[in-house]
């Protein structure tokens, strides 16, 4: 049986900017459990970074605005309501995250191992040496080769894939029970993300850490998420576990997004399917379902309805009319996988 | 099963079934833009506009620049006008900010040194503007070899104290306004060149200048539609915030007796005046100097106001 | 089928190194060589570094080649200066990878599509460009009234079609994509990948498809050229590249795409490939994959290996050949 460790309720956020009130995240709920790898999908401005950053207390005021009624509960805390100095606890050691971009996330005129052990000092009461050896044990664990030699050098010496090693090594350094990877290779080439995947995989195994893997990209979480929610202008549409929403995807976004991309034993310059469009502007954030002007399958209700969520098992829910009853009777289908695999 | 059939019944409810019609994607439509346009100079504008500081500067400044230019026609007081009578008297009704030591009226002369102060740090500006953008311009498009000697005469200027360059040209042309501006502005459109030649080195590598090299765009076109727009925003705010710099320069050098002569006068010089008096007779210093601060005051949150809009690092 | 076809663009022995203060010289592109036939997709893949943007950029004239030739239509271009560099500007275009980089921001779309017509004199008269400018936005699934907006007000995806737009606006022949959509959503890379092939069969126009997203580049290709280190490794018509590796980095590069299916892609072998790519700064002769390839024997850190044609226009540089 496993603990739950995160429940996110109904989490809003919104950024004030020139233009108006830009509502990046409108009701989002899902949980973690202890150990388990939970991955949000979801295009550039559909809020999934902005969903995680608020996990970790990172909606900076008077810009962004986490709403009153939203809820983040870590291991039985109420996280919106920490003080400073709960949210400094609590992070880098309860909670810690790996960036997009290991150019920009690490500070250039520190040396490494200084990085990583800043972190260990911060949150353990221990003595230098033991926090160095515990860096080379770090740096160890996540494939550094020469780490006493590599432990003294700058940022610079080390190439993107070493780098987000690095990263990831700050990130684990106080153990923390939840890690957040935003796009953590999207910055890196093929060969050298998959290693990191790989390296992930191994880690969350191994130290038992929970992690909340972001990505646009659904191939990338295939072989490493436990469960996965799909986020669309500021809602999660779907979630499910790995199996469910790859091979029973219940949204037409879902389903839209996994024929997006070509298989390599699929046809050459056959047209993909595509998603007609672009993602609605949360300025003005659509009446109704929020995918619905890209949608082939809209209908009239969706345009200005919010669908409710359907479950199909403990696990698995989608937000869509077409598990409506009416809609079904309508077009007159049992299962909306059959309407959807019938593009 | 039972709990997801409850589930299910749940969505429809009150919508009748007539709702249930398929309209699929329409195009047009989903790659329709919400926002209203706005170019970049409007979207810098609005920005400024919402910031009080900056405006509340803004205002001052026309006030200030209004006085300068009518102050002086509608006083009933010139400013060479003795008073021997009263001299070093202090504010009255007459005198709104009393007489100096020659019995002149301090009100009339703080408008007309405004006129010699802002006009040598508008000038001053101007002149370094439009030297620094050439030079800096021709230096980063061209690179190279020409960038390099270019950019070490640039260095060679730097190393030369400004006063060495404002005694020598003293010499030459006598003290006074322009042997001054000509001194000020050798000197100080340095900073700007090195600024404007950096952003120009880093645009000329940006891919929608590539693509202008691509679509076979002449070299001066290229300068005016894509690197001298995309670095406006960064020369204005560097000319606002020099021209205090010009201001407090002129001011320094007048203050020391290097700057404007009698009998026309500028701030700093009637804060020189006013300094040997300063123990008796403050206001003879307060006045000049209050003018003085608040103009600079003023220029530089105007110009922290105007990076705050315009410059593209800080507008996330 | 190539061998019919005519070839629109010979690239021998091209190189291109940039040299750099005190450390020396950088390989950015070394003694590459490929032919582009008039109407096909040539892909070219690689990491980031191997040199293919450079090799790309390079034939567009952007950058002066070091060695080598580049001949277009059988007309050497390789140092073109003048009205001739403009007769193959005319025809050669190049779309960018940055949809944010790509597009000056302080000019409204139309402005930026009209840039290469008023160049070339295309399409004199204000209402004629208005029409054809208009004509181009609907070619890339925009609406006309986009022409007077500004770039920041659209998406990734949208900021790429209009890059595209530009790009046809010379009526261009041969376009080269420099990862044209590596830096989109994957909901946004099929609308792009759509429309380019769209535009191929509607105007007949031939690519060169920069990527490092093997998936993609097999689905838009018709032959497909892998680079390592400024080295061309193998070359292939894409599904004979795909289904039959040859070179232990194409090999290690294929197994590295996740797959999405979460079964597969969890009992899928990833073949190891240690370490990362290393410096292309005067490099040694000798095979560059060398340091990290599971099969490198003594030859491969002394000898340089050619392409060498395995049968079915199959090239693969590698001694285990």
């Amino acid at each position: 049986m496993t603990n739950q460790l995160l429940a996110v309720k109904n989490l809003r956020i919104s950024f004030h900017t020139y233009a108006g009130e830009v509502q990046a995240v409108r009701g989002v709920s899902f949980k973690v459990n202890e150990g388990e790898c939970m991955a949000i999908v979801g295009e550039s401005g559909s809020g999934k970074t902005v969903t995680s950053k608020a996990v970790l207390g990172l909606i900076e005021p008077p810009s962004g605005e986490v709403k009153a009624d939203s809820s983040i509960n870590f291991a039985g805390q109420e996280v919106l309501k920490f003080t400073d100095r709960q949210w400094r606890n609590y992070r880098g050691k309860d909670a810690a995250m790996i960036f997009q971009d290991p150019m920009t996330s690490l500070n250039p005129t520190m040396k490494i191992g200084r990085q990583i052990m800043e972190n260990i000092l911060l949150h353990n009461k221990l003595s230098r040496q033991e926090a160095r050896e515990r860096t080379l044990e770090l740096l160890r664990m996540v494939n550094i080769p020469n780490p006493e030699e590599r432990i003294n050098q700058y940022p610079y010496e080390f190439s993107g894939g070493m780098r987000q090693r690095v990263v990831i090594a700050i990130a684990l350094a106080c153990k923390p029970r939840l890690m957040i990877a935003d796009e953590p290779t999207t910055a890196l080439d093929v060969t050298i993300q998959a290693q990191i995947l790989q390296l992930l995989r191994n880690i969350q195994k191994q130290e038992h850490t929970a992690v909340i893997m972001i990505t646009h990209d659904l191939g990338v979480v295939a072989g490493m998420a436990d469960y996965i929610s799909v986020m669309y202008a500021g809602r999660i549409v779907e979630q499910g576990t790995v199996a469910e929403i790859f091979s029973h995807p219940q949204h037409p976004y879902t389903s839209a997004l996994l024929k997006a991309v070509p298989s390599l034993n699929q046809e050459n310059k056959a047209r993909l399917q595509i998603i007609p469009g672009t993602p609605p502007d949360m300025i003005a954030p659509p009446q109704g379902c929020g995918f619905a002007s890209r949608c082939q399958y809209c209908m009239k209700v969706c345009q200005h309805r919010d669908p409710a969520y359907t479950s199909f098992s403990d696990t698995h829910q989608a937000a869509c009319w077409l598990h409506d009853d009416l809609a079904k009777a309508a077009f007159d289908y049992q299962d909306v996988s059959e309407v959807l695999n019938h593009a | 099963m039972t709990e997801q059939s409850a589930f299910k019944t749940l969505t429809s409810g009150d919508i009748s079934a007539d709702q249930f019609v398929r309209v699929g994607v329409n195009e047009q439509l989903s790659e329709q833009l919400q926002r209203p346009s706005i170019s970049y100079w409007q979207d810098g504008l609005r920005r400024l506009k919402k910031n009080r500081v900056a405006m509340l500067s803004l205002g001052l400044l026309v006030f200030i620049i209004l006085m300068c230019i009518f102050a002086p026609l509608i006083y009933p007081h010139s400013f060479d006008e003795q008073n021997i009578a009263i001299t070093n008297q202090g504010p009255t009704w007459q005198h709104i900010f009393g007489l100096d030591d020659l019995g002149r009226d301090i009100f009339a002369r703080i408008w007309i040194g405004g006129r010699v102060s802002l006009a040598i740090g508008v000038v001053g500006a101007l002149v370094s503007l439009l030297i620094g953008v050439l030079y800096g311009g021709i230096s980063g498009y061209f690179g190279g070899l020409v960038d390099d000697i270019m950019m070490r005469i640039v260095e060679i200027l730097v190393g030369i104290p400004y006063m060495v360059v404002v005694i020598i040209v003293s010499v030459f042309l006598g003290k006074g306004m322009t042997s001054l501006l000509l001194a000020l502005c050798m000197t100080s459109w340095t900073g700007l060149a090195r600024l404007v030649r950096g952003q120009v080195l880093q645009l000329k590598e940006s891919e929608y200048v590539m693509a202008a090299k691509v679509l076979g765009t002449p070299s001066y076109k290229i300068i005016t539609r894509h690197l001298i727009p995309n670095t406006m925003s960064l020369i204005i705010i560097n000319t606002t915030f020099s021209i205090p710099g010009f201001i407090f320069s002129e001011a320094f050098l007048s203050f020391l007796g290097m700057g404007i002569q009698p009998p026309l006068t500028s701030w700093g010089a009637m804060a020189s005046l006013g300094q040997q008096q300063m123990a008796y007779y403050p206001h003879e210093l307060i006045f000049p100097a209050l003018a003085l601060s608040i103009t600079m005051l003023a220029f530089n949150l105007l110009g922290d106001g105007l990076r705050d809009a315009f410059d593209p690092k800080l507008r996330q | 089928m190539p061998e019919t076809k005519s070839k629109l663009l010979q690239v021998e022995h091209l190189k291109k190194y940039f040299t750099i203060r005190k450390k020396g010289r950088l390989m950015a592109v070394d003694d590459v060589s490929f032919d582009i036939y008039r109407g096909e997709t040539f892909g070219l893949v690689g990491e980031s570094g191997c040199g293919k943007t450079t090799c790309g950029r390079t034939i567009i004239g952007l950058y002066p080649a070091t060695s080598g030739s580049i001949r277009y239509e059988g007309k050497d271009i390789t140092h073109l200066t003048g009205p001739q560099a403009h007769w193959f500007k005319k025809r050669a275009q190049m779309i960018f990878q940055d949809p944010y980089a790509s597009l000056n921001p302080r000019m409204t779309v139309g402005d930026i599509i009209a840039e290469g017509m008023e160049n070339f004199g295309l399409y004199p008269g204000v209402k004629q460009r208005q029409q054809r400018i208009q004509e181009l936005l609907g070619l890339v699934g925009l609406n006309k009234e986009h022409a007077n907006r500004f770039p920041h007000e659209f998406s990734g995806g949208q900021r790429q079609r209009i890059g595209i737009a530009r790009a046809l606006a010379v009526d261009p022949e041969f376009i080269i994509c420099d990862e044209p959509i590596s830096a989109l959503d994957v909901s946004i890379q099929a609308q792009v990948v759509n429309l380019l092939i769209k535009l191929q069969q509607e105007l007949g126009l031939t690519y060169l498809f920069i990527a490092h997203d093997l998936s993609m580049v097999k689905h838009i290709s018709d032959r497909v050229a892998v680079m390592y280190m400024g080295h061309l490794v193998e070359l292939a018509a894409s599904e004979e590249l795909y289904s039959h590796p040859l070179h232990p980095y194409t090999q290690a590069l294929l197994s590295a795409i996740p797959i999405p299916d979460p079964q597969i892609e969890r009992q899928k072998e990833v073949l190891p490939l240690e370490g990362e790519v290393g410096s292309p700064i005067n490099c040694q002769p000798g095979c560059r994959f060398a340091s990290r390839c599971p099969h490198a024997m003594e030859r491969c850190h002394q000898e340089t290996p050619v392409l060498k044609d395995l049968g079915q226009a199959h090239l693969v540089a590698c001694h285990l050949f």
